[in-house]
């Protein structure tokens, strides 16, 4: 029996990683997934894009009280799939085209939430 | 309802034979319950569930390594059309680029014929960007 893992895909965004996960036969975790959800059930009065008051508490699971907004808008939406993920295919120095992957304090809180950064005892 | 409906967008490799309009029309004679809007880089499929996979396959098998697909955010003729704005959930057509493409299919025919993959050396990053990159 193949085993269908969840893979959480950085740039989250990517079209090659999203196609080449799925063509493997495993589910690929995606930013257009989670926005989706929002965009289908909106379940507070703000864009689908635009972090809500909720999700900003979901954000700081993650992130500090002290961290900008916009990286705990990010976090919020990243890190449930992140928590959600049974592997991960992290792409280093992704191209600034992608949007959101610009800001590099969320990519160092995807590298250490996923385990890479974690020290292991 | 989440899950019942979906937007894809479907993507061929310049390297390909088939063209938009084949989709097109493979799509409508499925007769399923699949709506089409745009162009082909921007056209979107929307169906139920059963019928969104049995699209997905037919459209896969014109040219297994060559088209590729992903889940879009927003649904077709909303605010995720709106230009090349770089927002989560819109399209980001210009990060991976067609010249990209061109080379993953390459990766994909080889690997489905369990040939070697070229792997391009990792460019060498300069003294200095390292140090930077550290600092930000």
């Amino acid at each position: 029996m193949r085993c269908r893992n969840e893979v959480f895909i950085v740039p989250p965004n990517s079209l090659i990683l999203f196609d080449l996960v799925e063509r493997y036969g495993h589910e690929p975790l995606s930013l257009m997934g989670a926005i989706h959800e929002k965009v289908v059930n909106p379940g507070d009065r703000v864009a689908a894009d635009q972090p809500s008051p909720r999700g900003r508490k979901k954000g700081l699971k993650y992130a500090g009280i002290e961290v900008p907004s916009g990286h705990t808008g990010k976090v919020a939406v990243w890190g449930p799939l992140v928590d959600q993920a049974d592997a991960a295919i992290i792409m280093e120095e992704a191209p600034f085209e992608f949007g959101c992957v610009g800001c590099h304090r969320t990519d160092e809180m995807v590298a250490t939430t996923s385990g890479r950064g974690r020290s292991r005892s | 309802m989440a899950k019942e409906f979906e937007t894809r967008m479907i993507v061929i490799s310049p390297s390909s034979s088939v063209t938009p309009d084949q989709v097109t029309r493979l799509v409508q004679l499925l007769g399923l319950e699949i709506h089409r809007q745009g162009d082909l880089l921007r056209g979107d499929d929307r169906g139920r569930q059963g019928g969104r996979g049995k699209a997905l396959a037919a459209i896969r098998k014109l040219d297994p390594d060559r088209i590729f697909t992903k889940v879009r955010g927003s649904r077709s003729g909303t605010r995720g059309d709106a230009g090349p704005i770089t927002a989560p959930g819109r399209l980001h057509p210009a990060g991976e680029g067609m010249e990209c493409l061109r080379l993953v299919d390459k990766g994909v025919s080889a690997a489905v014929r369990n040939e070697k993959v070229c792997e391009a050396p990792r460019p060498q990053k300069a003294a200095g960007q390292e140090a930077q990159g550290d600092n930000r």
